[in-house]
């Protein structure tokens, strides 16, 4: 075959993504950069006013802060929380036991039904006076506060919520420890390691790169949470769970400042390019790679 | 494992699988109450009466068999569209050699990196632009252009064939396309149906996407529906946890007949990052 | 399902791949054109000449449980009409962004509900129906004067006045025998509500219920003790807003909660479904309202209740009135047939309906003597207060209102939840204020 007609072979498998990719996601984010320096109402024309949404932002805007606050403090907690509650379910899922198969749709079970139905269904578990979470907690005695209604409390009631629907993450954990050969265990107990031992020295280096895989889409999702601040609390208590992404649609589509609201999903995109960066930098380090399959 | 160290995993997980599971037996118990009984505390475990009926009622006060429609428009049609055009591209990134091959992969692989919530607005503009507003077509139509993470999964699957496979075929006259389509797409069948999976759930779910795009309410998701009765000044709670229940149930069953594809197909895929 | 939708899928492919196979590579954009064709389609109206068949849509803020009570309405309206198809549509979610967006993606409802007239003037979105008044079509003499004027911005008529309510007190005559408290009089007092609030709490049952959020019911009881949160010219919150007299009333609403706590925390009401829910299901035996819900518990058996006019302070009383209006937007295709639905809506055949079902008061006379609403004991405290909404609401000073009043409801909360004192919550809010309106500009 000569090299045109493999070239070209080539881009007619792959140019359906790159069509795809020019049109919904690089030109929008180009767009969005250029809209970013724009004051735009979507009613009006747009008018220049090169970096005065971003000053704003830095200068004048409390909530622009305060979202930022929020979303960090979800992800920090959130994320690493979801990820030792999520591989320890993994690693007793993954025991040759009966039964298995139905404890791994429970526990994945709320995962299933993220957004809207979830929401409803933990503003509901949450209901201070009526809410089952505060009737079990009279049983130990405690007066449990008023979750959602709290500024306090309602950020740590999402996060709680976050951890129940981190079933998603037991799914890739799964399938990373059903990726360790057998093999590595038996020769281990042979040289009698302890069962701690093998946890240690085989589990965990080899299911890194699925901390790997599921601390990134963590951080990402953590950063783009929407659907529980809009549906449950929007943004309340006194902003308490003001998320950034949710600050975004607002200014977007409730002020219908369009140029604004670039600007911030803009700082959120560096944010999270920045974070991405920054674990793929310290991979080397802690994650653990078998010899690159070679096609 | 001995007797001991058995009943202490199964007595911790049966614990904490109840944990995971308690707001679900809460959310259909409180979709069969009466209004009356919502309030109740202690609360009311088994509803007396089971009013079976709040699912017909709570189904009929807004159009959800329109919602139920539409989702299941979006659904059908962005999993065949995903699971075409994910294959192909796929096909082509893990079975073909050319120039700016790994350029674009790379590329592609940054581009799961894009949050939506960036280019939600000029995307909002650009269906404006086209006359979708609106439609169906915002949400179905991107998914035939394959979808980053779906491309990478099944390009890490494609490289676990020989390449014998492919050689055998070209010479018994095959095009590219027939390897492919003839060969390649039966093999990695198991790999589709997680993809599919994956698509089925993200859709079903999906809410900030109809959220922006849709405000017609003829073209409401089962989603947006479900957001219309929480409205701060009514609040049905019986109502809404009989659709909240009726809107989980398609997702769990996909679950449980999918979860060895989901699981084996991440699996046999190597997610490595 | 499953297995039915992946067989599905696998004909597609099969059917995409066998046109692909038999030459053109590139199978691509066949799935594209697929899709749209097959999408449900938007059916955009073109335009039609005169007296064809036309479809206009028509957008409430009521739940979807509510459009029966329009499907009457508007069935009244096409008998009229055969050629004028009406499509009803619910959007009780962020109804205003809903709105503002379909504004902008040029394919907003023709008529839809709206009362911020300033806010949707300001942005040019609605047309103005002057034109009409001249013509003879609307005749502002059938209407009560204070309402039709509220649909005006800068004498300037955009809307046909839709039921106006104002808000009073429903309380639980039954709940009220129970613990022994008089029911309340046209003059009551503070006091007496008070007294009233705190007798009645306990047993899981609340003596009132505040809505943490909502300004514009603070309105009277600011008005009430004679504060304001902003200046007529709408240029000026500071020294209004933060007024002695506007942060007592703010702080006697949220000791209701966090003092004399005879009202739920925000959350909680939210969760029991709000006060009209806890009304109906017994768990708050006063609350205050428009007449919304009226219908409603009229129909509830067994259910005893009384509705009642606001309480006094040293005698001062003022209430607020809710106007609304059905407004005809500016990108309208049918500017005639949109028209004519907003009129008939507005008319005294559609009104009608609307007051006969407790959706509101009376907007004209006529409907008033017609249904005899002065002898409704029901109806009669809310028709006695209008005489007290002697204030003009805050949103007609300013388009910019619902900018200023999120930091307001953010001042509200924060008092509620007892975080500050309203002082100190006003001061800070109208800080923020001066700030904010100049962010984005």
């Amino acid at each position: 075959m000569n090299k045109m007609t493999r070239q070209f072979e080539g881009y007619s498998f792959i140019g359906l993504w790159i069509i795809g990719f020019m049109a919904f996601s690089l030109g929008p984010l180009l767009f969005s950069l250029i809209i970013s320096f724009f004051k735009w109402s979507l009613l009006d024309k747009p008018v220049f006013i090169g970096l005065k949404n971003y000053i704003d932002m830095f200068k004048l805007d409390p909530l622009f802060w305060k979202s930022l606050k929020v979303t960090f403090t979800y992800a920090v907690v959130s994320v690493p929380l979801g990820l030792i509650v999520s591989l320890l379910l993994a690693i007793l899922l993954n025991l040759k036991l009966k039964g298995m198969g139905i404890f791994r749709t429970l526990f994945y079970l709320p995962s299933v039904i993220t957004g809207v139905a979830a929401a409803v269904l933990w503003m509901w578990v949450l209901q201070p006076d009526f809410g089952i979470l505060n009737y079990f907690l009279s049983f130990l005695g405690i007066q449990g506060p008023d979750w959602l209604g709290d500024p306090n409390w309602a950020l740590t009631s999402l996060i709680m919520m976050s951890v129940w629907g981190s079933g998603g993450g037991i799914v890739i954990f799964l399938a990373g420890l059903q990726n360790i050969p057998q093999l590595l265990y038996d020769v281990s107990s042979i040289d009698g390691a302890t069962k701690f031992r093998q946890f240690r020295a085989i589990t965990i280096p080899m299911i890194t790169p699925s901390i790997f895989f599921n601390l990134i889409m963590g951080v990402i999702g953590a950063f783009r949470t929407f659907t529980q601040g809009y549906v449950m609390t929007n943004g309340g208590p006194l902003n308490s769970t003001y998320f950034y992404a949710l600050y975004i649609y607002n200014k977007a589509f409730q002020d219908l400042q369009m140029g604004y609201a670039a600007a911030l999903s803009w700082i959120l995109f560096i944010i999270i390019a920045v974070l991405t960066l920054l674990v793929f930098k310290t991979s080397s380090s802690w994650v653990y790679y078998e010899t690159e399959r070679k096609g | 494992m001995n007797i001991f160290g058995k009943s202490v995993t199964y007595a911790f997980l049966i614990i904490s699988s109840f944990v995971f599971i308690i707001p679900f037996i809460w959310m259909v118990s409180t979709s069969l109450k009466e209004p009356g009984a919502i309030f109740a505390f202690p609360p009311q475990w088994i509803p007396d009466p089971f009013l079976f009926q709040n699912y017909k009622s709570a189904w009929t006060i807004a159009p959800f068999q329109q919602f139920l429609e539409n989702t299941v428009t979006i659904v059908v049609l962005t999993t065949i569209g995903t699971v075409i055009s994910s294959s192909i591209v796929a096909f082509g990134f893990a079975r073909l050699v050319f120039r700016g091959r790994n350029v674009w992969f790379a590329i592609l692989l940054a581009s799961m990196m894009i949050p939506y919530e960036v280019t939600i607005i000029p995307l909002y503009v650009e269906f404006k632009l086209l006359g979708w507003i609106d439609t169906l077509r915002c949400l179905i139509v991107p998914s035939f252009f394959g979808a980053a993470f779906n491309i990478f999964l099944l390009r890490q699957y494609f490289l676990t064939i020989p390449y014998d496979l492919d050689e055998a075929a070209i010479i018994d006259g095959c095009s590219t396309f027939q390897v492919y389509w003839r060969i390649m797409l039966p093999i990695v069948a198991p790999a589709l149906v997680t993809v599919a999976i994956f698509q089925v759930m993200n859709a079903w779910t999906d809410f900030m996407g109809p959220l922006i795009f849709l405000n017609d309410q003829r073209n409401y998701t089962l989603t947006l529906g479900l957001n219309l009765f929480r409205n701060s000044y009514l609040t049905e709670w019986n109502n809404l946890m009989a659709i909240a229940s009726l809107v989980t149930v398609v997702p769990l069953i996909i679950f449980f007949i999918g979860q060895k594809y989901l699981i084996g197909g991440i699996a046999a895929s190597g997610i490595k990052g | 399902m499953l297995k039915k939708m992946m067989a599905l899928s696998m004909s597609v492919i099969v059917v995409l791949t066998a046109s692909a196979c038999s030459g053109a590579q590139t199978a691509d954009t066949s799935g594209n054109t697929d899709a749209s064709n097959n999408s449900p389609a938007t059916d955009a109206p073109k335009t039609d000449p005169e007296d064809a068949p036309v479809t206009i849509r028509f957008a409430t803020w009521d739940t979807a449980s509510s459009l029966e009570t329009y499907k009457a309405v508007v069935d009244g309206f096409q008998a009229k009409y055969p050629n004028i198809k009406v499509q009803v549509e619910s959007v009780p979610d962020s109804y205003e962004q809903k709105i503002f967006t379909s504004l902008a993606a040029g394919n907003a409802p023709d008529v839809f509900l709206w009362w911020n007239y300033p806010q949707l003037v300001a942005r040019g979105a609605v047309e103005p129906l002057d034109s009409y008044i001249q013509s003879g079509e609307i005749d502002p003499d059938q209407y009560y004067p204070e309402i039709f004027n509220a649909s005006k911005v800068n004498g300037v008529l955009y809307s046909i006045p839709n039921i106006p309510t104002t808000r009073a007190i429903f309380y639980n005559k039954t709940l009220f025998d129970k613990a022994g408290v008089p029911y309340p009089k046209d003059d009551w007092t503070y006091d007496d509500f008070l007294s009233a609030a705190q007798k009645l709490t306990g047993d899981g049952v609340y003596g009132f219920v505040t809505e943490a959020k909502n300004t514009y019911t603070l309105q009277q009881f600011v008005w009430t003790n004679g504060g304001k949160f902003i200046s007529e010219d709408g240029k000026t919150v500071d020294g209004i807003m933060n007024s002695p007299q506007t942060a007592e009333a703010l702080q006697w609403y949220a000791d209701l909660v966090n003092k004399y706590k005879v009202s739920p925390s925000p959350s909680a009401s939210t969760t029991m479904g709000g006060g009209t829910e806890m009304f109906k299901t017994g768990k708050v035996a006063m609350f205050e309202s428009g007449l919304w819900p009226l219908n409603d518990y009229r129909k509830m058996s067994n259910f005893s209740f009384g509705t009642a006019m606001m309480p006094r302070k040293n005698g001062k009383l003022v209430g607020i009135l809710h106007t609304s209006g059905f407004v005809v937007s500016k990108t309208s295709k049918h500017k005639d047939a949109a028209f004519k639905f907003a009129q008939y809506m507005g008319s005294k055949e559609g009104q009608t309906n609307f007051v006969k079902l407790g959706f509101g008061l009376p907007e004209m006379p006529a409907i008033a003597q017609d249904l005899k609403t002065a002898e409704d004991p029901y109806f009669r405290p809310f028709l006695e207060m209008i005489k007290y909404a002697t204030v003009t609401p805050s949103y007609y000073a300013t388009p910019e209102w619902s900018k200023i009043d999120e930091k307001l409801v953010y001042a509200m909360e924060a008092t509620i939840l007892g975080k500050m004192t309203a002082q100190e919550a006003l001061n800070n809010a109208v800080k923020e204020i001066n700030t904010t309106l100049q962010v984005g500009k």
